[in-house]
Parts: C-alpha cells; sequence; structure tokens
C-alpha cells in the first residue's frame, strides 16, 4: 500500500475538528448533492464545500424509512438515516444544503431533510434537454441565480480573481486524480481501484488544498514505486465497475471482487471516475463553469435520446479499450431507475462487442453476499475460459 | 389493429357484461327510454351519432363484444343521466376511434403530463401516459412484472403495437420518474421506432424568467417538430383558440368537483366520479362534445341532488375522502357500498385547475398554467395545494395513493400526509397500490386497509355527528368569457 495514503487517513481524522473551528470562526459549509453543482463557486465565496451522501449501512438506511418509503434506493434512505442519527460530523457540520437536480430521488431526499430536519437548502435546476442550445442557456442562468444566493449566504460578492484561483485548484485536482487513476490501466498497477475511490472520496471532504497537496505527493511515491518494482500481479481477470453510485462507506462488491481475487481496472461510477473524466472549463468564469459541468460525462438520469453519440456509453467502451477490461459488471441498486432501465441497452451493446456482462442488482443487506459471490465467480470462469480459447486460438492461427 | 378477441379469450370477462344487463333490465329499459329521448353527439369533423347508435355501441354491439370488462362496476354510474351515457361512450370508444383516426392518418402523441390544447391544435390526438384512461381499463397495458419501475410506462403499451403511436412528447418534472425513462428505453433500444419529444421543466427552477423562457422555447420547439410529423404548421392563433376551447373543457371538469364537493351529499359514485374527472387528461379525443357532455354531468348532477337522488348507490351521509397521490384509482376500493366517496383525486384535479391565458404567447399561457407549473413546485407547495382542496371539499380523510415502483410519487409520501395532518387535523392513510387489475380483483390486503381506514372515519362521523360544515370551495381562475355552466 502507498506510504501517503495513511496521510490521507491523517487528514480525514482531522478534518472534522477543522469543520468546527472553521464555523466557530463564522465559516459556513456548504454541503453539495450530486455531481453538477460548480465547487469552484462555493470555493471561491470563502465557503466550504463537502461532497455528500453515504452507502454500505443497512441499518442507517432502515433508519432512513421513517421519513420516506422502502422503494426509494438504499442510497437516499441511508443519507436521510445519516441525518437522523445526527452523529456524522460531515452532515453535523452542514450549514445548507444544494442539490443539483438530477436524480429526482435525491432531489426528493434533500426536500425531505428541509422538512424533517429543518436545514437550509438550496436548488440548482439542471436541464434535461442539456444538449439543446436553450438547455444550456438556461443553466447558464441557472448557474448565475444559485450563485447570487450563495452570495448571500457568503456575505459577499463573487471575485473573478478568486473565481480563476479555484478554477485553476479544481483543474489541478482532476489532473491528478486522473494521473493517479490512470495507473490502473497497467498490468501492474502500484495502487488499486478501491484505493483510488478512497483517495477521489477523501476530496469529498478535505478541503481542496489539502487534498491536492495529498494527490500530488501520492502522485509522486506511486512514480517512484513503479520505477522500483512490480508491486503486486495483476491477476488473470480485469473488471470495469459501470452502473450506480457507490458512495463513500460502501465497500459491499468491491470486498465479493478482492475476496475473489478480481482486479478492477476502471469504472465510470459518478463517485469514481466522473468525477473527473470528461471535464474542461475552458473559460474562469460563471458561463464557463456552467459550460463545463453540462458538458461532464452524463449521469445515466440525464436524458439523451440518441444511442450512438451518447458519451456516457463513449466513455464505458473508451475505458474498456485503453484499461483493457476483460468484461463489465453492472452494478444497479434497488429501485435506482436510471441505471436499471440502461441494463438491457448496456447488455445489449456489449453483448454485441462479445464483451462479458454481469449485472448485480442490490442493496446494502448482506442476505445477498452469498449469491452476489456465486455470480460473480461463475461470470470469472467464464472470461478465464474465453481468455483460455482466445490465447489458445491465437496460438494455433501463430502456428 | 389487435385482435381484441384474442386478447380477451382467456379473462373469462364476458361474464361481468352478462351479470350486469341480466340483473338491470328493468333499470336499462328506463334509462334507455330516457335516453333515446336526448340528441346525440356532434365531433369535430361533423360526425353526428344519434342516441340509438351511442346506447346500442355500449349495450348491444360493440362494447359487450370488444370490452366486456369494462361492465365491471356498471353499477356505479348513474345511467339514468343521459350526459354520462354518452361520456361512457366517449370514454369507452376512445380506442376503436384512435385507430379510425390514425388510418386516416392522424398523428397519435403519446404525452405524460402535458396538457392537451397543443396536440389538438397541431391536428394530432394526445394520449396521456400509462396508455389512456379507457385503454388501461379495457387492460390494454402491458407491464413488465419483474421490474422496480412503475410498469404503467406507456412505452410498454405501444411495445405490442396496441396503440399506434407516432409521437411521443414526455415532459420531465416532479411528478413522473419511470415514464420518460421508460420511454427513452424502447425509443434508444429501436423497439419503436418513433421520434421522441423531451419537454423539460427543470426541477426545482419555479417561476424564474429564465426557467419560464427555457420551457417556452422547449414546448415550442416540440410542437414544431410533431407538426413537421403532422403535416401541419405551428400557428399560434389556432392555439389560442384550441386554449379557449381547452379552458372550458377544464372548468368543466372543475364544475364536476365543486358539485361532489359542495355537496352535503355527493352525488357521484367513487366510480363514476374518478372515471369522469380521470377523462380529463385526454378529452377522449373529441374537445368540444366532450366538454358539452361533461357540462351536462354538472347539470344533470345537480338535478339529482335537488331530486334528492344521490350517487346511485351511495350511503346516506357517506365519509369524505380526498385521495392524493399519483395513477392511483381508489373506484375499487372506495366501492359503491362501502358508505364512503371520494370529493376530490389531486392527480385528475390539477390539469383542470384553473384556466390558461387566452391572450399573447399561447406557448407561455401553456407553461405558466398549473398543470405544467406543477411539475417544477417545491413539495411543501404541492402538500399546501392538496390541504387547501381537503378544506374546501370537507375531506374527512385522505388517502394517499402510489404505485409500487414510483420511487417519486412515493417519496413524497410521508411528508404530504404530514402536512395535511397537521394543517387539516384529518386521518391520513398511506397506500401502495399496483395495477388496476390487481388492484380490483387481488389486492385483499388493499381492501381490508381501506374498509379499515374507512370504519375509522365513520367512528370519527358518529363522534362528531352531521355533516362537516360547509366550506367556501376557493373558484380558479376560469377566464373564458363562453364558458356555460355556472
Amino acid at each position: 500500500m502507498p506510504e501517503t495514503l495513511k496521510r490521507f487517513e491523517e487528514a480525514l481524522e482531522h478534518r472534522p475538528g477543522e469543520l468546527v473551528e472553521a464555523r466557530q470562526n463564522g465559516k459556513k459549509v456548504v454541503g453539495v448533492f450530486c455531481c453538477y453543482t460548480p465547487l469552484e463557486i462555493i470555493h471561491s465565496l470563502g465557503l466550504i464545500p463537502l461532497k455528500l451522501g453515504w452507502g454500505g449501512d443497512d441499518e442507517l438506511a432502515e433508519q432512513g424509512i421513517e421519513y420516506i418509503t422502502n422503494i426509494q434506493c438504499p442510497y437516499v434512505r441511508q443519507t436521510i438515516g445519516v441525518f437522523k442519527e445526527g452523529k456524522n460530523p460531515y452532515a453535523v457540520n452542514t450549514d445548507v444544503i444544494t442539490i443539483s437536480a438530477v436524480c429526482l430521488q435525491e432531489y426528493r431526499m434533500v426536500e425531505v431533510l428541509r422538512y424533517y430536519f429543518g436545514k437550509e437548502t438550496l436548488t440548482l435546476s439542471v436541464p434535461k434537454n442539456y444538449y439543446l442550445p436553450e438547455g444550456k442557456e438556461f443553466f447558464e442562468k441557472e448557474v448565475e441565480g444559485f450563485t447570487a444566493e450563495l452570495e448571500k449566504i457568503a456575505g459577499r460578492k463573487l471575485d473573478p480573481d478568486l473565481l480563476r484561483a479555484s478554477v485553476d485548484l479544481y483543474a489541478d485536482i482532476r489532473n491528478n486524480t486522473a494521473e493517479i487513476y490512470d495507473y490502473l490501466a497497467l498490468d501492474y498497477s502500484p495502487i488499486t481501484w478501491k484505493q483510488v475511490i478512497t483517495v477521489i472520496h477523501a476530496g469529498f471532504y478535505l478541503s481542496p488544498e489539502k487534498h491536492l497537496s495529498l494527490l500530488k505527493e501520492l502522485n509522486s511515491e506511486l512514480k517512484t514505486i513503479q520505477m522500483s518494482e512490480k508491486v503486486r500481479p495483476i491477476n488473470s481477470v480485469r473488471l470495469m465497475i459501470s452502473g450506480s453510485i457507490i458512495a463513500p462507506g460502501n465497500t459491499k462488491i468491491i470486498d465479493v471482487l478482492e475476496e475473489l481475487g478480481v482486479t478492477v481496472v476502471a469504472d465510470d461510477i459518478c463517485s469514481g471516475q466522473r468525477t473527473f473524466a470528461g471535464f474542461t472549463v475552458k473559460e474562469p468564469t460563471l458561463a464557463g463553469l456552467a459550460e463545463a459541468y453540462l458538458d461532464r460525462i452524463p449521469c445515466a438520469a440525464q436524458l439523451y435520446p440518441d444511442q450512438k453519440t451518447d458519451k456516457r456509453l463513449e466513455n464505458i467502451f473508451r475505458q474498456i479499450k485503453d484499461h483493457r477490461a476483460d468484461g463489465v459488471l453492472y452494478h444497479t441498486l434497488r429501485f435506482c431507475d436510471p441505471y436499471t432501465f440502461r441494463v438491457q441497452e448496456n447488455k445489449e451493446l456489449l453483448d454485441a462487442k462479445d464483451i462479458p456482462f454481469l449485472q448485480l442488482h442490490t442493496d446494502y443487506g448482506a442476505n445477498d453476499i452469498g449469491q452476489l459471490h456465486t455470480r460473480i465467480q461463475a461470470q470469472m470462469e467464464i472470461i478465464k475460459r474465453r481468455k483460455k480459447e482466445v490465447h489458445h486460438a491465437r496460438s494455433q492461427k501463430a502456428v | 389493429m389487435p385482435d381484441h378477441k384474442k386478447q380477451y379469450k382467456d379473462k373469462v370477462l364476458t361474464k361481468a357484461y352478462e351479470d350486469f344487463v341480466n340483473e338491470n333490465k328493468e333499470y336499462l329499459e328506463k334509462a334507455r327510454n330516457i335516453f333515446l329521448k336526448e340528441k346525440g353527439l356532434t365531433f369535430r369533423d361533423g360526425t353526428y351519432l344519434s342516441p340509438e347508435y351511442i346506447w346500442d355501441w355500449i349495450f348491444v354491439k360493440d362494447a359487450p363484444e370488444k370490452y366486456p370488462n369494462i361492465f365491471i362496476g356498471f353499477q356505479g354510474y348513474d345511467l339514468e343521466s343521459p350526459s354520462v351515457v354518452k361520456f361512457i361512450y366517449l370514454y369507452y370508444s376512445f380506442y376503436d376511434r384512435l385507430i379510425a383516426a390514425s388510418d386516416n392518418g392522424v398523428l397519435i402523441v403519446n404525452r405524460k403530463e402535458t396538457i392537451p390544447d397543443m396536440f389538438y391544435a397541431l391536428g394530432s390526438i394526445p394520449i396521456r401516459g400509462g396508455a389512456g384512461a379507457a385503454l388501461r381499463h379495457q387492460s390494454l397495458s402491458v407491464v413488465p412484472d419483474n421490474f422496480e419501475a412503475c410498469g404503467a410506462g406507456s412505452a410498454w403499451a405501444w411495445k405490442d403495437n396496441r396503440i399506434p403511436f407516432g409521437a411521443q412528447v414526455v415532459p420531465t418534472g416532479v411528478h413522473c420518474y419511470d415514464t420518460p425513462n421508460n420511454a427513452l428505453a424502447v425509443h434508444r433500444a429501436g423497439k419503436v421506432d418513433i421520434p421522441i419529444f423531451y419537454l423539460d421543466n427543470p426541477i426545482g427552477s419555479g417561476d424564474a424568467e429564465w426557467a419560464i423562457d427555457y420551457r417556452v422555447k422547449t414546448l415550442r420547439r416540440a410542437a414544431e417538430e410533431i407538426a413537421k410529423l403532422n403535416g401541419a404548421t405551428v400557428d399560434d392563433e389556432r392555439l389560442r383558440r384550441e386554449i379557449i376551447i381547452g379552458n372550458k373543457v377544464r372548468k368543466a371538469v372543475w364544475r364536476i368537483y365543486e358539485v361532489q364537493a359542495e355537496s352535503d351529499q355527493p352525488p357521484f359514485t367513487a366510480h363514476e366520479f374518478e372515471t369522469i374527472i380521470h377523462a380529463g387528461h385526454n378529452w377522449a379525443g373529441e374537445p368540444e362534445a366532450f366538454q358539452e357532455v361533461l357540462e351536462g354531468i354538472a347539470v344533470e348532477a345537480k338535478e339529482r341532488q335537488s331530486h334528492k337522488v344521490h350517487g346511485t348507490v351511495n350511503h346516506k351521509n357517506p365519509v369524505r375522502i380526498f385521495v392524493g397521490g399519483a395513477c392511483t384509482h381508489f373506484r375499487p376500493l372506495i366501492g359503491h357500498t362501502s358508505g364512503a366517496v371520494p370529493v376530490g383525486v389531486e392527480w385528475f384535479l390539477v390539469p383542470s385547475h384553473g384556466s390558461l391565458n387566452e391572450e399573447g404567447d399561447p406557448f407561455r399561457a401553456l407553461v405558466e398554467g398549473l398543470p405544467l407549473k406543477s411539475l417544477t413546485v417545491p413539495l411543501e407547495e404541492h402538500a399546501d395545494w392538496i390541504v387547501d382542496r381537503i378544506k374546501e371539499s370537507r375531506a374527512e380523510g385522505f388517502i394517499y395513493g402510489y404505485k409500487w415502483g414510483c420511487n417519486f410519487a412515493s417519496s413524497a409520501a410521508l411528508v404530504i400526509s404530514d402536512v395535511v395532518k397537521k394543517k387539516t387535523g384529518i386521518p391520513t392513510l398511506i397506500m401502495e397500490t399496483d395495477f388496476i387489475a390487481k388492484q380490483a380483483n387481488e389486492s385483499g390486503g388493499g381492501l381490508t386497509r381501506v374498509e379499515a381506514f374507512i370504519e375509522i372515519l365513520k367512528q370519527n362521523k358518529r363522534l362528531k355527528g352531521g355533516v362537516p360544515e360547509k366550506r367556501h370551495i376557493k373558484k380558479p381562475n376560469y377566464n373564458s368569457a363562453h364558458v356555460v355552466v355556472e
């Protein structure tokens, strides 16, 4: 394990205390749900952005049912459960909750938090017709309106120079994260996918300055490790994970994969690769940010009619190629409609390219771990056999 | 065209028709004599249907053979009300007329929670998602059983080419999650090779000027695309004229609600009331005829009251229930012998609450009208709208219903019920339901829960005594000068 990862852990241990102190000094903490909110704006206004949302704890998800029904996805239920429990330092230390309204359930969750927990909330509306000129124009105006509300909370106006600095800072974070993520494409990666995700999730809570410095440190260390030795031989099966959010705390599937010795080499999860990929701010202004955020690799909840030019699908296929994934594990949370509705399409498209596809539809409970284990294992056997057959066929051809 | 005989062969529902006719011979004869003295229906294209034709379609020729299951619950209709009989024809013949129109080249548009005016102005016929009012009742929806999404998304109905849709126009917003996704899935998979347009109502965008502008542009773009498909042109003047007709329809629907809500003894049974106001979503393919029929129903219902004839089989002094939520039908559960009656149903009433501006930009008028506006409002505002209706209709109980798999309507259930409890003090019940056929025929658990709830309301009523005190019913703003019913 890279040594720097311990430094991430240490930084995270200190973070709740820092937030308490900052709030005592008059700073406001802005909790952010979903990934279309320009964090740069929050940061440049002197507010503290925290990305919220949790997974993996069935008990907390059960607690959420007190405020919302059991046919919501477990991520939404657990997040409400976290606020109900009132122990999570990030939930407790959030002054204002913002939501970029893409996932309707998550939007409703924020409404529930407002009604039952008295949280101040702010919505950034996101157009579904994001690819049309009028959609882009709307979002630009929406970002301006959202910024005006944030200015009220911050008690100051947006400073273009500070915004530029924040844009540069977050761009640096994305670039450094991408560099780390790219190691996963190697035969012998010095860092695992789970560790990369941990590093990304650390950025949900740490100050961006701290996060960047740790990312840089980690990058330097990884270069050293790669140069000096082959740390961990790659397993024979390389998988890409796609589908629903895998929120901080949700290690259910990756734990099973690790147990089975499967290597995850890529993902297209909104809390993973899509936090940094396919993202360029062309100019450090509100308009530039609106354009960049709207144009990012979209969530499946964004409705894009043309399959052939869908950036989400392009991203999946590009990564399968670049990271040489042997198959795709498509993870869907129960009642997560946007991703569940895409299952059949993803399966058909991957089947057409002869790429093995396995859908795992699950929640945070432990009762299906055995089934997941068996299904993943069976899929691995299929992939291994295929690889052997391909290898054999190639050898024969060569002979 | 689908083979109805084949579809219904294994359902053995012809018995519903036979039972109804055999058990109500005298009543039917009396109703027939009343009805045949009436004038018939005139359609937009000038076609006139005589009362004899209408009666025979329902009771002799077409419906008994093609749609025998519509006779389940027929006891809930007042067949001595001629307008109700005409309504029955309009409602249940919609599918046949739709197929005929499509054969004649008329574009059939699957729309979800948009309002019909624009589609009629473009010469097309709109059907609300969920396969349309009568169509659903005739069990034409195709529902995937193993999906965690609500299966009412009408994309599944056309998967088997049961409805000849030529385009789908799907609004996004805070009401439905599954239809837009369902429609997209089918579209992208190439299962149905027809264009799809999203009428975007970004959630939380409210009344901001830029949000209204965006929604107007989106709507106009969809209209232009539909016009191209239909060989029509987008004509603002024609749309304004259609809005005027639409306002009359909306007012007529609302009048039905007012009659039910303001009466100490509500005249409509659950079956009648829900079916009639539900049809306000589509206008049965014939706006003018539909408006005329609804206005007639309101007038005849008033007569029923003045003659002390109330909803055909209602109890005296029934408990009054307001139904909230989305896409749920409680008519099978609030039966005509249950001692309860619905005095309002949220999702049927929203599209008819208030009129649209008849002047200026008609697209802006459509966007600013409640039906589309309601797709963007915050939850508490939504709850307050229900509270206002509950107070004015003197409801003594509130049922919030949603379909299994509809995680969006369900996610509002607790908040809305809590707001209702807090602001009205009446008992509330949250019901998760399944499709109507299952609801009507198989949902013993659901029936038990509703019956128990009604018993609680009756108990409350006994303790309080009498009919709840009359309340002023807020008149929505209907600005058309042409509305007849007052």
